[in-house]
Order: C-alpha cells, then structure tokens, then sequence
C-alpha cells in the first residue's frame, strides 16, 4: 500500500485532475494526428490551460500565506492548509 | 543543443533530490551516530544499484515513439507539479519550502527517538538514512533512466545527476548544515520548467507528430512554458493584492 503511496504522491502529486486534464490533452493530441491535422500547437496551449486551472482552483480554496494579514477579512476563517508537501516538488 | 538541455534538467531535477536527502543525513548524523548514518546512505547506495540494474536495460528494449510517449506523459504530470507548486510559492499563496525548519524537524524527530542497536548499528540513525537516501535516490534514478532513454543518452543524464551529487556532496561537507542558502524556489521553478518543456516534446513525438524545426523547436517550447509561468505568477499575486 505505501508503494502505491509513494508513486502515487510521486507521480500524481496534489491535484489529480492535472493528470486527468493531461490525459484528456495527449488522446486530442494524438487524435489530431491520426486525422492528419498538426497537433505541435495544441499541447502547450492545452498544458498551459490545465495549469492555469488548477492554481486558480488552489487560490480559490487555499490562503495559505505567510503573512496573515494579507487574507481579505472574509476569508481568513476559512483559511486552510495545503498540507504537507509533496514528494519530489 | 537537447545534449545540453539534457544534462542541465537531469542536473537540476537531482540536485534537488539530493538537497532534500542529504538534509535528513545531516539531522541523524548530527543528532545520532554518523557511522549508522553513513552505513544507512552505503546501503541505500547499493540497493538503489540494484534497482537500476534491473530496469536500465528493460527500458531499452522498448520502441522509442512508444516510450517517449510514457516518459513525455509523465513528465509532464511530474514537471507540471513542481510548476504549480512553485508558482504559488513565488506569487505568495503557499509558503516557501524551508529548509532550516525541514532540518530542525529532523532533529527534534531524531532527538526523541530511543536508542535500539542493531549489529552494532544505531538502528534509527541506519534506518532513517536509509529511506531517505533510497526514495530520494529513487527519484534521481527515474529522472536519469527515463531522460536518458528518451533521449538516447543515458550516460548524459548520468553525468548530469553526477554533477549534482558532486556539488550537493562539496556543499554538505562544506557547510554540514542544511542547504538553505539554495534558492530552493528558483531551483524547482527551473527544473518545472524543463520537465514540463520535455514532456510536451516528447509527448507530441511520442503520438507520431512532429515539430517544425524538429529538435530546434525544444528551446521554443522551454520559452513559452518559462513566459506562461512568469505570466501565471503576475496574475496571481495581482489577485492576491487586489482581494487584500
């Protein structure tokens, strides 16, 4: 079980939706292969869109600044960690 | 020129490892016994040849278009979490990695562990030694075996992560301290960065298509993953200062 753990934090990491977002990209990509469209142009604007949507989830739910002061009054009550940090990042 | 790009991001992505595994070594060699914990980096060291052995040439025997495209998926999901983690660090929404608490942890850890001697050997200070060097190690070793078979150089990406276990190694001994003077951010960002840039290379060599410029194209890609970044940041902490 700690195997599947350790590879699972190694290779996935925090967010398991920018594997799946990845997966999703690389099977388009290949699509637009095998119709004989060139795909070089899709996959970093894809990768760049995966990312933007994940920090953007992370800094919709997650205040984990250093500095207190910096959370709107709002949001310091909901304040939660990230948790520890992953393996290898 | 991906010769280059090849040792540099096996350098970076080992250094890093490596920070992290000798800053465990140092906190039980300091806080225990530095013969244990130096039996327990050894041991590590020979089981991680070992696991090397037995995969290095398995990976040889499958087609490149098919492992390029494994290595390029999974370098991409691998880079894109130092990517994201390192964003959020440097646009102030996560806190950055320190080291000198990292090492301070290890030692109160080690501190308040008893004493249990095993064949001579301070068993906490062997173990702990032990998996931090060999899970560390485990990552070095995948970075070198899938870099350098994607690439067709394993000896290059060796000799990139040989370079980064000489350098962490001189520093260690220099400073037998934790290794906060490296700018451990700036340091994941980059290696963020070249797994990612890697990853979208080879994954669209990998699914059978091509770049224009062929391997000219490789620097290409490290500029736009490195400008989307830095946009990514400024976007993010002029959110943060405007919801402040």
């Amino acid at each position: 079980m700690r195997f599947f753990r350790f590879w699972w934090d190694f290779i996935v990491g925090d967010d398991w939706r920018v594997a799946a977002g990845i997966a999703i990209a690389i099977g388009i990509a290949a699509a637009l292969v095998a119709a004989g469209v060139p795909a070089w142009w899709f996959l970093p604007l894809a990768v760049a869109a995966v990312l933007y949507a994940s920090l953007w989830r992370e800094t919709q739910r997650s205040w984990d600044v250093p500095d207190a002061s910096l959370r709107p009054p709002g949001r310091r009550a909901q304040c939660r960690s990230t948790g520890p940090e992953g393996t290898g990042s | 020129m991906s010769a280059v790009f090849l040792v540099l991001s096996a350098f970076l992505a080992s250094a890093v490892e490596m920070v992290e595994a000798l800053t465990i070594v140092l906190a039980v060699g300091v806080t225990r016994d530095w013969r244990s914990a130096l039996i327990g980096v050894g041991a590590a060291t020979l089981a991680l040849g070992a696991v090397v052995a037995a995969l290095g040439p398995a990976l040889t025997l499958v087609p490149i278009d098919a492992l390029r495209l494994v290595v390029g998926a999974l370098l991409l999901v691998f880079g894109l979490q130092w990517l994201r983690k390192a964003i959020l660090r440097a646009s102030g929404y996560k806190a950055l990695h320190d080291e000198d608490e990292a090492y301070a942890r290890e030692l109160a850890e080690a501190r308040a562990a008893g004493r249990e001697e095993r064949a001579g050997l301070d068993w906490y200070a062997f173990t702990l030694s032990f998996k931090g060097v060999f899970l560390e190690g485990l990552e070095v070793a995948f970075i070198v075996l899938t870099f350098g078979s994607a690439q067709g150089s394993i000896p290059l990406a060796a000799a990139g992560a040989g370079g980064a276990l000489v350098l962490v190694g001189a520093v260690g001994v220099a400073v037998r301290a934790p290794l906060s003077r490296v700018p451990e951010n700036t340091l994941k960002f980059a290696v963020g960065i070249m797994l990612t840039s890697f990853g979208i290379f080879w994954t669209i060599e990998g699914v059978g298509g091509h770049w224009p410029g062929d391997d000219a194209a490789l620097p290409v890609v490290i500029v736009f993953v490195a400008a989307t970044s830095a946009l990514f940041v400024s976007l993010l902490r002029r959110r943060k200062l405007a919801l402040a």
